[in-house]
């Protein structure tokens, strides 16, 4: 998600403030004007125009406040934090929580360790240790994020490289984007694109990861709006066209929405109790409830979905009309054709008869848990079994048919005792009583099926689960489990693939990318795995599969 | 050619040279000792040991003592050998013979030699003559300066090879390990080494002493023991002298000297005490003080020692430890908080004990000792009895003390010493933990459950499922395991009925499963052996297992919500406890503060320490808890409070430090502040038992269905008394007209014959004991006050009171006789005490029931054809009422149906219950035939017998729900099993035995019995006994506890 809060306009009335008390009164309006245009383009994170802009003012103005604090606030977009401190506690900043300066020195603090490695058009900063596993993923889905996206934006930076930042957790993301630690919890906030970066919460931070590399591009995609529409863009269409675009890196866009965003929308639909566009104005995130907030999602998502559908240049020809300073409103009543109410009514008639799931899941499931608010992860009970068992006793609570939860728990409860066949029947008769749609579930049926060798039946179980949770790491992993134990082993590289991208610090998982190397010669691969093995187990890379 | 560098060297450069050759020498001379020197050393070395070797073994072996000086002396030669072979070779060479030694070793030295000669014929200074030279001075100084320079960078070790150096140190170091070694390992070696060194006087005492030979002739010995002793004088006579004897003692020595002496003395312990002597009569006495010896020794006049005894020794027996043994109780003994433990112990002690003190502590409290037995004369055996009051020490059901006994001696000499017995713990009979033991065991039959089910689902319906004749063979495996966990079920459900403690809703769902499993087990069982002649029965053993199945899925998942339940309970309890504790700490510190003393402050930490066990325990169970209770059912809250207790234990600590500093009102806030948030704990657990059922779909749908049934039941009992009620009315009409019909035609033969019957029937009955278990106490009483009601009709010829009447006592007889069988059943079944009483019981109950039916039915027969006397208003009422009948009947259908569905589900209901089902629908049935027979008296009886059915039912759901608030506060909504197969009611709730009561001190002897025993006792001792039973039952006890 997106979070942008501009400082700009208490910035402006600080600058004004100096500018108003130290400004010989025949120059301020000429200088007034250039600051103001150095703040625009700083707003926009036009950054060569706001670099040159501010250093004409210094060297124009030698000793002058204002200058230090533009070119300070400038040095801090361009990730120069020492540099960035240096210029705003010569302005006199002031050194309030959240203010420029503060961000500045927590920042440099943070950061002061940090490794960096580039590519074409970014530059990734980490923490050293296991955070560098992350890197050769990050860029490859950056990179490709930079081309694909850009085609449909049709826009491309070329203002210099894009610096992202990972941070270990909510404490430092929220020091380094000035959102509360409450806000970034209670929102499930994960990454943020401020400052003229990205920046993104390590993926260990969080008990099961998150789809970090689908995180990237979208938050990318939020950098690539504020650029192009130079700041000017509504939150909505904002977090709709991020949302929609964020898994064009890997492949078509619009897939992004789960099972349960996807339920959430169908009700609302049905119940015609959606969130109206002003509604989510100013931000999304304000939204009385979490399920009020995830269905704003699902709406401007489907926004999107409509008007990409009906026009695949449409994001782009919107993106240029805010550009050029049209508001929202007018700029899709312009691509759309027809008066902004039209496609209001348009849109709504599309969600109608728009294509749902059948299948009902718990918006809790799209919730976000730092490692810090969960219980241990849970161990591997039976020690007969090679499965380490990653789900919760808990799951079973959203299996509202009490037959089916019922032989759900007398499956749990037979599988505990080693009992795996018995376990496998109950298992099957819950699924086919409540459906696909609890993965859990789906797992655990699969891990006893696993356990007994039925890797074929355990594979088609969990396709029927991925269908609705495609990222799923547990379900991706197990059909990666099931393909290797049944000698197919290429065939396990996409579900480790969409693994990675979920929980890249499960040494299985690199593990297994690493057999799947040795068998398919992928030297890039081979090394990616090697070197994430070792950083996570501190061990000498494996040569050999991590076993059955 | 001359390096021009070399002009560039210091003045006198000659003079350098030579002084470079110089060195040059000097280490070629240095080497060449070191070499020479050192080998001459080793090999000599080497010689002389192996010499000194050989010696040292024939001096070992007896040889006379001159065979050394020919050794010593051959081991000088070599010396001087050595020494004269290293002169030669490292001092005799001249220097020019050293270089050309070097010369010819290393190339660098080339023309050393001529170099060293040149440089001493060369003057040392310019300018002096040389004289006839047959050589040029210049050459020669080029040629030593050249060789100098050259030469220093060749060392003289080549000159000189050190192997030979390193072969001689070899063999010296291998010689002398080699004398070492033997001189460790053979004693003649080491003595043979001993003589060569120092010659055969090394041994001996250089000083002059007379020779040690006895001197004295027969000892005898008087002990005067020390007086802790208690042990009289003693004389020995005809002694060797060797002393046996405590410490402290004084002994009396009298001997005789084999001369004449003028003086003699005792030497001990380098002291020496002198002996009166009296010719050759000699007297003296030593005090024992240590173990060691003595010896006699004379003197002449003059101090001389003239000859000196043998040593003799001294034996001084240390007094030992004291050694003390619990004799009883046993070292692990549950008991009440109020009883008297006797302590029975045996101290024993080498020479008196003189007390014996129980030293104990309450849980983690401090020590406390108090005497149980002291002695003023010496006894080495003390042995006693001690009872120990525990009501004086504010025990806890819980509690645990830990005691041992501790002995001390008399020991006046050195001091008393103790000893102590091993330690034994007494602990408080908690019913909480005694709960906690029964929950164990069902739990762990409920483990084998779960692993029988999954043995039989596997083949039925697993991913590699047996199917046709496969299965016969493939299922059978799993028989046996249901059976065995039937079994199991069924042993734990008796273990569990026969105990007052035990969760009744538990006990009672174990019942119902064990019979229902055993059921499914024994047809499936049958089944499959019949499959095995017959293979086209394999899809009535697929059903046979499928129920099977079924039934132990329910059960599985019904035990389990139970257990979980138990659980949860437990800890709330636990909970509890620890607020009483909190309390009763808050009183002390408030008692504290008004009035300071040590003893206070002193039962506020053993509170305290109580408080801090208490946590312990409930962390511990917490802890076990989160990982094995489903969390399906338990609610959030339940869980964050299982999280926060871990604060608990911080705020106990803070208020020891508080009080510790005297910061005893802070302690007291802080003491608040942990009490709220215990209370907030408590109630979130209370919660979370309430809502166990909530946080369950299954269970949920399961409470609702029960509550349906029981709304159904009420509504249609209701009906039944309606029914009943009008068919009373019209019963009352035709009873009316038949009354005048028979004293118009004379009916007193008849009256008499029934009155006797009547009679004999309450005789049977009187052969019942009055105190007869509750649960036949209603229908007795019933049956008693219904035949006295009857007679009375009778007596007045009130025939259709006597009618009604009389189907009421049948009814009650009939139930009796019933629920008589049905205990009787259980009572085999599991072996109960009261089976002889029931026994007893079920002869005149079988006489008494056939009397009251065939009352019944003679007057019945009175008003046989009754339609002939009604009118058309009651025949058409008499047909409404049939048709009411027979819905209610259907209705009882459905609430069987009900039943069933409830069934499905969990073992709600037993057997009793479905029986009284059965029988409701069967009476109803039996009721609307009658009243379709106009014959209002039958239909009558049968509706109050479809009565009493429902009121069964009825009062089997009341009665679980009543145990479920005897466990905690309400049932919580949560589906409890009928109650009729536990204990519920089995022991009136008048009784007035206290728990608390104290019986009577157990004897010493009974507490040897195993502590299994004696908590069954102690349980037994705790139960109510039935009202007549009281004083036999408390006779019983205090007879087996003598």
């Amino acid at each position: 998600m997106r979070v942008c809060r501009i400082d700009a306009v208490r910035a402006l009335a600080a600058l004004l403030l100096v500018l108003a008390l130290v400004a010989p009164a025949g120059a301020r309006a000429k200088e007034d004007e250039r600051t103001a245009a150095a703040e625009e383009a700083l707003s926009a994170w036009d950054m060569p125009k706001a670099l040159q802009l501010a250093e004409d003012f210094v060297r124009e103005n030698p000793g002058d406040p204002r200058g230090a604090w533009l070119l300070g606030r400038v040095r801090l977009h361009l990730g120069d934090y020492a540099g960035a401190v240096a210029l705003l506690e010569e302005a006199g900043a002031p050194g309030n929580p959240g203010g420029y300066l503060d961000v500045a020195r927590r920042t440099q603090a943070i950061t002061a360790s940090y490794q960096q490695q580039e590519s074409e058009h970014f530059v990734f900063r980490y923490p050293p240790g296991k955070d560098e596993v992350l890197v050769p993923w990050a860029l490859e889905t950056l990179e490709a994020a930079y081309h694909r996206i850009g085609d449909v934006v049709g826009y491309k930076p070329a203002d210099g490289k894009i610096l992202v930042e990972v941070v270990a957790n909510a404490e430092e993301l929220s020091a380094l984007s000035t959102l509360s630690i409450e806000a970034i919890k209670t929102t499930g906030t994960i990454a943020v694109c401020k400052f003229n970066k990205l920046m993104i919460t390590s993926p260990k931070a969080l008990l099961r990861g998150y789809e970090w590399r689908d995180t990237l591009a979208h938050e990318y995609v939020h950098l690539v709006i504020t650029k192009k529409t130079r700041n000017r863009t509504p939150i909505w269409l904002h977090e709709g066209i991020s949302k929609y675009l964020e898994t064009a890196w890997r492949g078509p866009p619009g897939k992004a929405l789960e099972l349960p965003s996807e339920a959430l929308l169908r009700d609302a639909v049905r119940a015609k109790k959606l969130i109206t566009f002003e509604q989510m104005h100013p931000s999304i995130a304000l939204l009385p409830t979490a399920r009020d907030a995830a269905l704003a999602f699902a709406e401007v998502f489907s926004a999107i979905e409509y008007l990409h559908g009906a026009d695949p240049t449409s994001v782009e020809r919107i993106l240029s009309h805010l550009g050029q300073g049209l508001s929202d409103r007018d700029a899709v009543a312009r691509v759309y054709g027809k008066p902004f109410a039209h496609f209001e009514s348009g849109w709504r008639d599309y969600l109608r008869t728009r294509k749902y799931p059948e299948e009902n899941a718990s918006i809790a499931l799209l919730e976000k848990h730092f490692a810090d608010e969960q219980p241990e992860p849970p161990e591997k009970k039976d020690d007969r079994s090679p499965w380490r068992d990653l789900t919760e006793l808990s799951e079973f609570r959203e299996i509202k048919d009490a037959r089916a939860r019922k032989a759900a728990h007398l499956g749990e409860l037979l599988r505990a005792r080693g009992k795996h066949a018995a376990a496998a029947a109950k298992y099957a008769e819950a699924v086919a009583r409540a459906g696909a749609q609890f993965p859990n579930l789906s797992n655990k049926y699969a891990l006893a099926l696993l356990e007994l060798q039925e890797n074929e039946q355990a594979r088609r179980v969990l396709e029927s689960t991925r269908k609705f949770f495609p990222n799923d790491v547990f379900t991706n992993l197990n059909l990666a489990r099931a393909m290797m134990q049944m000698g197919r082993v290429r065939e396990a590289e996409p579900f480790l693939r969409t693994a990675v991208s979920v929980n890249p610090f499960d040494p299985e998982i690199h593990g297994r990318l690493l057999a799947v190397a040795q068998e398919t010669g992928d030297a890039d691969l081979l090394q990616r795995s090697s070197r994430a093995l070792a950083l996570l187990t501190g061990a000498a890379p494996r040569t050999r599969s991590p076993g059955p | 050619m001359i390096d021009p560098s070399h002009s560039a060297r210091p003045p006198h450069p000659e003079a350098d040279a030579r002084d470079s050759l110089r060195r040059v020498v000097d280490s070629l001379r240095r080497r060449a000792w070191r070499i020479h020197g050192g080998t001459a050393l080793f090999v000599f070395l080497a010689g002389a040991l192996l010499l000194a070797a050989l010696t040292a073994v024939a001096l070992g072996l007896g040889a006379p003592e001159w065979v050394r000086w020919p050794a010593l002396a051959l081991t000088a030669v070599g010396a001087a050998a050595a020494a004269a072979w290293a002169w030669e070779r490292a001092a005799r060479p001249t220097d020019a013979a050293l270089a050309r030694r070097l010369e010819s070793r290393d190339p660098r030295a080339a023309g050393l030699a001529t170099a060293v000669q040149l440089a001493e014929l060369l003057p040392l200074a310019e300018g002096q003559d040389l004289g006839e030279k047959p050589f040029s001075p210049e050459l020669a100084r080029a040629h030593v300066a050249e060789t100098a320079a050259r030469v220093e960078q060749a060392g003289p070790e080549k000159a000189f090879d050190e192997r030979p150096l390193r072969r001689a140190a070899a063999a010296a170091g291998g010689s002398l390990a080699l004398l070492a070694v033997a001189a460790l390992v053979a004693d003649p070696v080491a003595e043979g080494l001993g003589r060569l060194a120092f010659g055969d006087g090394h041994a001996k005492d250089p000083r002059a002493a007379p020779r040690v030979a006895p001197i004295t002739g027969d000892i005898a010995l008087t002990y005067l023991y020390p007086a802790h002793t208690g042990l009289p004088p003693r004389t020995v006579e005809g002694t060797n002298g060797a002393i046996d004897a405590p410490v402290g003692t004084q002994v009396r020595i009298e001997t005789r000297a084999d001369r004449d002496l003028a003086q003699a003395f005792i030497d001990v312990d380098g002291a020496s005490l002198p002996m009166e002597v009296k010719g050759r009569q000699l007297t003296g006495t030593l005090l024992v003080t240590r173990s060691g010896s003595y010896r006699f020794r004379f003197a002449d006049e003059r101090g001389r020692d003239i000859a000196v005894g043998p040593e003799i020794p001294i034996n001084a027996a240390l007094d030992g430890a004291p050694a003390v043994d619990i004799l009883a109780p046993i070292a692990e003994l549950t008991v009440t908080e109020t009883e008297g433990v006797e302590l029975q112990f045996e101290a024993t002690d080498d020479h008196g004990v003189a007390k014996v003190e129980l030293v104990f502590s309450v849980g983690s409290g401090p020590e406390q000792v108090v005497g149980i037995g002291a002695w003023g004369e010496p006894r080495r055996r003390a042995s006693g009895s001690w009872v120990w009051e525990l009501g004086g020490l504010q025990l806890r059901p819980g509690d645990r003390i830990t005691y041992y006994l501790r002995a001390t001696d008399n020991d006046a000499v050195g001091g008393a010493k103790q000893g102590q017995s091993r330690t034994q713990v007494l602990t408080v009979f908690s019913q909480a933990e005694h709960r906690r033991a029964l929950v164990a065991k069902v739990e762990e039959a409920w483990e084998k459950m779960v692993l029988a089910l999954g043995d039989r689902i596997a083949p039925r319906e697993g991913p590699r499922a047996v199917r046709r004749e496969e299965r016969i063979e493939a299922g059978a495996p799993a028989d046996e395991q249901v059976l065995e966990v039937g079994t199991t079920l069924a042993d734990v459900a008796a273990e569990l009925r026969k105990d007052e403690n035990a969760p009744q809703e538990l006990t009672a769902a174990l019942i119902n499963i064990s019979q229902n499993v055993l059921e499914k087990s024994r047809v499936t069982r049958s089944v499959r052996a019949k499959a095995r002649s017959a293979p086209r029965l394999v899809a009535e053993l697929d059903r046979a297992e499928g129920l099977e199945q079924q039934e132990l899925e329910r059960s599985v998942l019904y035990l389990e919500a139970l257990l979980d339940r138990q659980r949860i309970l437990q800890i709330e309890e636990l909970a509890r406890e620890m607020a009483s504790s909190r309390r009763e700490l808050t009183s002390l510190m408030e008692q504290y503060r008004e009035a300071p003393s040590d003893a206070a402050k002193q039962e506020i930490l053993r509170e305290l320490a109580r408080l801090r066990e208490r946590m312990r325990e409930l962390m511990r169970r917490m802890a076990e808890l989160s990982k094995g209770i489903q969390d399906e059912h338990l609610n959030a809250e339940a869980m964050k409070a299982m999280a926060e207790e871990r604060d608990l234990a911080s705020g106990l600590d803070q208020i020891e430090k508080l009080l510790g500093e005297g910061k005893i009102d802070e302690a007291m806030a802080k003491l608040q502040e942990l009490g709220m948030q215990m209370d907030e704990m408590a109630k979130a657990l209370s919660e979370a038992a309430d809502s166990q059922a909530e946080n369950d779909p299954a269970l949920r749908q399961l409470a609702e269905d029960l509550q349906k049934y029981e709304q159904q039941l009420d509504q249609v009992a209701a009906e039944q008394q309606e029914i009943a009620k009008s068919t009373e009315e019209l019963r009352r009409e035709q009873a009316r007209e038949l009354q005048a019909q028979l004293q118009r035609e004379g009916g007193e033969a008849l009256v008499d014959e029934l009155q006797k019957k009547v009679e004999r029937a309450q005789q049977a009955l009187e052969k019942l004991p009055a105190d007869v278990p509750m649960r036949l106490s209603d229908d007795l009483g019933g049956a008693k006050e219904r035949l006295e009601n009857l007679k009375d009709a009778l007596a007045v010829e009130d025939f259709d009171a006597a009618m009604e009447s009389a189907a009421q006592a049948l009814a009650h007889a009939e139930n009796l006789e019933r629920t008589l069988d049905r205990e009787l059943g259980y009572a085999r079944q599991f072996d109960l005490p009261e089976r002889q009483e029931l026994e007893a019981a079920r002869g005149p109950t079988a006489e008494a029931t056939p009397l009251v039916r065939e009352v019944k039915e003679k007057l019945e027969e009175l008003f046989a054809n009754p339609s002939q006397r009604m009118s058309q208003q009651q025949r058409r009422q008499l047909e409404q009422l049939a048709q009411r009948q027979e819905e209610l009947g259907r209705q009882m259908a459905q609430l069987q149906q009900q039943a069933e569905q409830i069934r499905q589900q969990a073992p709600i209901f037993d057997e009793a219950a479905q029986a009284a089902m059965e029988g409701a629908q069967r009476s109803m049935g039996e009721a609307s035939q009658q009243l379709r027979g106009r014959n209002p008296g039958g239909a009558l009886a049968s509706e109050r017998q479809a009565q009493e059915q429902l009121r069964t039912l009825k009062q089997g759901l009341e009665q679980a729900r009543q145990q479920a608030r005897g466990n905690r506060g309400a049932g919580g909504g949560f589906p409890l099993p009928l109650a009729s197969g536990g204990r519920g009611g089995q022991r009136g709730s008048g009784g007035d035995f206290n728990e608390r009561e104290k019986v009577a001190i157990p004897s010493a002897d009974q507490y040897k019995a195993p502590d299994e025993f004696r908590k069954d006792i102690l349980d037994a001792m705790k139960q109510d006994a039935p009202a007549g039973f009281k004083e036999h039952v408390r006779e019983y006890y205090e007879e087996i506890v003598k």
